[in-house]
C-alpha cells in the first residue's frame, strides 16, 4: 500500500484506510459527521487562505468573499460524501467555491469589477485592492475583469492557483479538453482586453495632453 | 486524430484561419506540450507573422503578470473560522437530527487565530496519520544487484498493530530535491523537517508530504544538482539530449514555509549575477572555454505545481546561464566552495577522445574555465580557499600508477603539489581531516577516466605537506573500491557521508554515515545512523539532515526520498511517498 500524501493530512483517511465515499458508504447511507468534522477543519486549515484569495480575485470584495468562502466550507461539509478520493480534495474544494462565485456573479449581477482603477472609478480602494495594485498594472486589472467571468476564473485558478489539468477541469467542472479550450480563449480574450484597455489609457492621456499643449502652443 | 485536429484538417487554409490556428497553438503551448507537427508548423508560421509572434508574447507576459499574484498573501478575517465553525455546526445539527446519528456529535471548536490553525494542519503533516513507512530500516542492504534493488519502502499494515512511537524533534531545517510529476513535468521540492522517528522504536512517522512543490522547466535533464551556500541559485548538471552534458546555473524558486506562508511577501529573489542572454562555454580539444554567444532558455515555472500551499511564495523567472556545454561531466565532487564564490567540477570531452580536466565557475561569470589541460585530472575538494585536485599521470604508459594530488588557486591557476600521494582527497570543514583513496588508479570504463585500482578509502589526518602514513591513518573505509566514491561532510565537520558506487550500475551504491570526533578524528556509527544502505547517487548532508532516494522499486513504484535527521537527542528518520526521477539538491 503506498501512502497518500494527502491522506497524511486528512485525518481519519489512513488510519481507516478509506476514502470519504467509501466511508460515507460503510454507514448506511449515513456518513460519520465526527470524521465529516475533522475532514472539514482539516480542509479548512489547509486551503482556507488559497479559496479566500481565489472569491476575492474573483469577486473582488473582500468581505463578500469572507462571506462566500465560509458558505464554500458550509458547503463542503455538507456535501462531504460527494468527495470520492482524499487526494482530490482541493479540486473538490475549488469547485465548490467556484460554484459559490459564479452562484453570487449572476445573483448580484456583479459588474463592481471595473471600479479598480482607482482613479477614476468607484470609491476608495480596499486594502487588498491596494496590495493588488502593486501586483497587477491597473489596464490588467481593468482587462482582467472585462472578459467572461467563466475564462477570468480559468486564468485565476491555473495561473494564479495553479491548479494542474485535471483539477482545473473537476474545479470548472468540465472535461479536461473543455477546460483548456476555455484557458486557451481566456488568454486571447485577456490578449484583446489589455490592448483595449491599453489603447483607451492611450487615447486618455492623449485627451489630457491635448489641451495643455494648445494652450502652450496659444502662448 | 482528434476532434480538434478533424476540424482543422477541414478549415480552409485562408489568412484568418491559419493566424487563428497560430494564437490557439502559442496559447495552448504555455498549458502542454504541443504535437511535433504542430509545434513544427507553428515555428514556421511565427517565423513569417509579426502580429502573432506579437500575440505569443502577450500571451507569455499575461501569464507571468499573473503568475505575480502569487507572491503576496491575502489574510482572511481573523474569525473567519469561527463564523465557519459555528455555520457547519448548525448545519451538523440539522443533518444530524435528520439523520438520527445516536453518537454523540464532536463538537467543532470554534479557532481564536488562524495561525494556530495553519499549526494544526503541520502537525498533521507530520503525525496526523498513521500510515507506517518501512524505508529502509526495514530493508537493509544485502545485496547490490542492478537486477534486484531493494525494494522501496512500504507502507505498513495495521497502526493499531503498531504501537506509535513519539516523534523527535530536530533543528529546523529543510530538503530538497527535483522529481518528476505524474504529467511528466519537472518539479522542485522544499520539504520542511521538523520531527524524525527514532530508529530504536518502530519508525513511524509518516511519510513527509512533497512540501512546497513547484513546477520548473529545465533545458537539461538533471543529473546532479549543488545549490549555491550562499545564494538561492544551482548548478545543474544535466544531459542536453544529444548524450552530452550542460552545466547550468539556475535561481531556484523561492520557497515558503509549507502551511504558514510569511505576513508580508514581497518579491521573490532576483538573480543578479545570471545574465539573461549568457555567453556559452564550449571546451576546446585543448581544455579550455570559449565563448560564443547563445539564447539560453529561460526557466520559467509551469502551470503545474502538484501541491502549493496557499500563499506561498511562487518562483522568479528564473535566467539559466550554461557555463559548460557538449562535455561529460565526471564523477560526483562537483561543489561549490564553502564562501559560493566558485563552482568547481570536472568534465572531459563527450566524445570520450580526452580524458578529464578541472573546470571553475566564478559566480556571476558567463563561463567556467578549464583549470587544466593534461586531460588527467580531476576535481577533489575545496581546502582554505583553494581547489584540490588529483591527477594520474602516466596512464598511457602503465596500467595503474600512483596518483598525486595539489593544491590550486582557482583566481591564478597556480598549483602546489601535496606530499602525499593521494587520489581525491576530501577534506573536511575544518582542515583537519580528509577521506582519500590511498593506493593506485587506473583507466575506468569510459578507457580515458582514472578510477581506484588497488588500495584503501581512508579517513587520514589531513596536512598540505604530510606523509598520509606519517600523518596517520584512522579509519578504512573500503579496500575494494570498484565503482565512483562520493564523500562529503557536513558543514559542521563532525559528520561525514560515504557513498560507494556499484560496479556495474553506476547510479546505486551503499552510503553510511559516520560521526567524527573532530578532536581525535575518531569515527563513531551513531546508533540509528544508516550503514551501507543502498542508495542512488548524489546524496545531500548538511543541517543535521542527510537525504538521499533509494532506487525506483519493482512494480513501477518510484524512489522515495529517505531523510535522517539529527541532534542532541539522536538519530531519527523519515521518508517521502513515492518519487519519480528523484534528483536531491545539496
Amino acid at each position: 500500500m503506498v501512502a497518500d500524501p494527502t491522506a497524511a493530512v486528512l485525518p481519519g483517511y489512513a488510519e481507516r484506510g478509506r476514502t470519504p465515499g467509501s466511508r460515507a458508504a460503510s454507514v448506511s447511507g449515513m456518513w460519520d459527521h465526527e470524521e465529516a468534522d475533522a475532514f472539514i477543519e482539516t480542509l479548512f486549515a489547509k486551503h482556507h487562505n488559497e479559496i479566500y484569495a481565489y472569491l476575492v480575485r474573483m469577486l473582488r470584495e473582500p468581505e463578500l468573499a469572507a462571506d462566500l468562502t465560509q458558505d464554500a466550507f458550509v458547503k463542503a461539509y455538507k456535501n462531504y460524501e460527494t468527495l470520492e478520493k482524499a487526494e482530490n480534495a482541493r479540486a473538490w474544494l475549488y469547485q465548490i467555491a467556484h460554484r459559490v462565485a459564479l452562484d453570487e456573479i449572476r445573483r448580484r449581477k456583479i459588474i463592481r469589477f471595473f471600479p479598480w482603477s482607482g482613479e477614476s472609478r468607484g470609491a476608495s480602494p480596499s486594502a487588498e485592492h491596494v496590495v493588488m495594485d502593486a501586483h497587477l498594472s491597473g489596464d490588467m486589472q481593468r482587462a482582467l475583469a472585462r472578459i467572461p467571468e467563466r475564462q477570468r476564473a480559468a486564468l485565476l485558478l491555473a495561473e494564479v492557483h495553479d491548479l494542474t489539468g485535471v483539477e482545473l477541469a473537476a474545479a470548472l467542472g468540465v472535461s479536461h479538453v473543455a477546460a483548456r479550450a476555455l484557458l486557451t480563449r481566456a488568454r486571447e480574450s485577456l490578449r484583446q482586453a489589455l490592448a483595449a484597455e491599453q489603447a483607451a489609457e492611450a487615447e486618455a492621456e492623449a485627451a489630457k495632453t491635448a489641451p495643455s499643449r494648445s494652450a502652450e502652443n496659444h502662448r | 486524430m482528434t476532434r480538434a485536429q478533424r476540424l482543422r484538417r477541414r478549415r480552409p487554409d485562408h489568412s484568418g484561419a491559419t493566424h487563428e490556428r497560430a494564437r490557439n497553438l502559442s496559447a495552448e503551448q504555455l498549458d502542454g506540450v504541443l504535437e511535433p507537427t504542430d509545434l513544427a508548423w507553428l515555428d514556421e508560421h511565427l517565423a513569417s507573422c509579426e502580429a502573432c509572434t506579437a500575440a505569443a508574447t502577450a500571451y507569455e507576459a499575461d501569464r507571468m503578470a499573473l503568475r505575480g499574484l502569487h507572491e503576496f498573501e491575502m489574510a482572511p478575517p481573523r474569525d473567519l473560522w469561527a463564523r465557519t465553525a459555528a455555520a457547519i455546526e448548525h448545519e451538523g445539527r440539522g443533518r444530524r437530527a435528520a439523520t438520527r446519528q445516536t453518537a454523540a456529535p464532536r463538537s467543532l471548536r470554534p479557532k481564536p487565530a488562524l495561525g494556530v490553525l495553519s499549526g494544526v494542519a503541520v502537525i498533521a503533516v507530520v503525525v496526523g496519520a498513521s500510515v507506517i513507512s518501512g524505508g529502509w530500516l526495514n530493508s537493509p542492504a544485502t545485496a547490490l544487484a542492478p537486477e534486484s534493488p531493494t525494494p522501496p519502502p512500504v507502507a505498513a499494515a495495521s497502526p493499531a498493530a503498531t504501537p506509535r512511537s513519539t516523534p523527535m524533534a530536530v533543528g529546523a531545517g529543510d530538503v530538497r530535491w527535483l522529481d518528476t510529476t505524474a504529467d511528466g513535468a519537472l518539479a522542485f521540492n522544499v520539504t520542511d523537517i521538523g520531527e524524525v522517528c527514532k530508529q530504536d522504536h518502530q519508525p513511524d512517522c509518516a511519510p513527509v508530504s512533497g512540501g512546497h512543490s513547484t513546477h520548473v522547466e529545465l533545458a537539461v535533464r538533471p543529473k546532479s544538482i549543488s545549490q549555491s551556500p550562499v545564494r538561492n541559485q544551482a548548478v545543474v548538471v544535466g544531459s542536453d539530449g544529444s548524450g552530452n552534458d550542460s552545466v547550468v546555473v539556475v535561481v531556484l524558486p523561492t520557497s515558503g514555509p509549507a502551511t504558514a506562508p510569511p505576513p508580508t511577501v514581497g518579491p521573490g529573489s532576483t538573480p543578479t549575477d545570471v545574465p539573461s542572454n549568457p555567453p556559452t562555454a564550449s571546451p576546446t580539444p585543448g581544455g579550455t572555454a570559449t565563448s560564443e554567444p547563445t539564447t539560453e532558455p529561460t526557466a520559467t515555472p509551469t502551470l503545474e505545481p502538484t501541491e502549493r500551499p496557499s500563499g506561498t511564495p511562487e518562483p522568479t523567472v528564473a535566467g539559466t546561464l550554461a557555463i559548460v556545454s557538449g562535455v561529460k561531466v565526471v564523477g560526483e565532487t562537483a561543489s561549490y566552495s564553502p564562501d559560493g564564490g566558485w563552482f568547481a567540477f570536472t568534465a572531459r570531452s563527450s566524445d570520450g577522445t580526452t580524458g578529464p580536466d578541472i573546470y571553475v565557475w566564478r559566480a556571476g561569470d558567463g563561463t567556467a574555465q578549464a583549470m587544466t589541460d593534461d586531460h588527467a585530472s580531476v576535481f577533489s575538494s575545496w581546502y582554505d580557499g583553494r581547489l584540490i585536485g588529483s591527477r594520474a599521470p602516466g596512464l598511457d604508459l602503465a596500467d595503474e600508477v600512483a596518483p598525486e594530488s595539489f593544491l590550486m588557486d582557482q583566481r591564478t591557476g597556480a598549483s602546489a603539489p601535496l606530499v602525499a600521494a593521494l587520489w581525491r582527497p576530501v577534506v573536511g570543514p575544518h582542515g583537519r581531516w580528509a577521506v582519500s583513496w590511498d593506493g593506485t588508479v587506473k583507466l575506468g570504463a569510459d578507457g580515458v577516466t582514472p578510477v581506484p585500482a588497488a588500495g584503501s578509502l581512508v579517513l587520514h589526518r589531513f596536512s598540505e605537506d604530510g606523509d598520509i602514513q606519517a600523518n596517520g591513518v584512522l579509519a578504512t573505509f573500503a579496500d575494494d573500491v570498484v565503482g565512483d566514491v562520493d564523500v562529503r561532510w557536513d558543514e559542521t565537520g563532525n559528520w561525514l557521508a560515504v557513498w560507494l558506487g556499484d560496479a556495474n550500475d553506476p547510479s546505486i551504491g551503499r552510503l553510511s554515515l559516520y560521526r567524527v570526533d573532530r578532536t581525535s578524528g575518531d569515527l563513531d556509527q551513531a546508533k540509528g545512523a544508516p550503514q551501507e544502505v543502498i542508495a542512488q547517487s548524489g546524496f545531500s548532508i548538511g543541517k543535521g539532515r542527510l537525504a538521499w532516494a533509494t532506487p525506483p522499486g519493482q512494480g513501477g513504484e518510484g524512489s522515495r526520498v529517505q531523510i535522517v535527521a539529527w541532534s542532541d537527542d539522536g538519530v531519527g528518520a523519515v521518508e517521502s511517498g513515492p518519487v519519480e526521477d528523484v534528483v536531491l539538491i545539496h
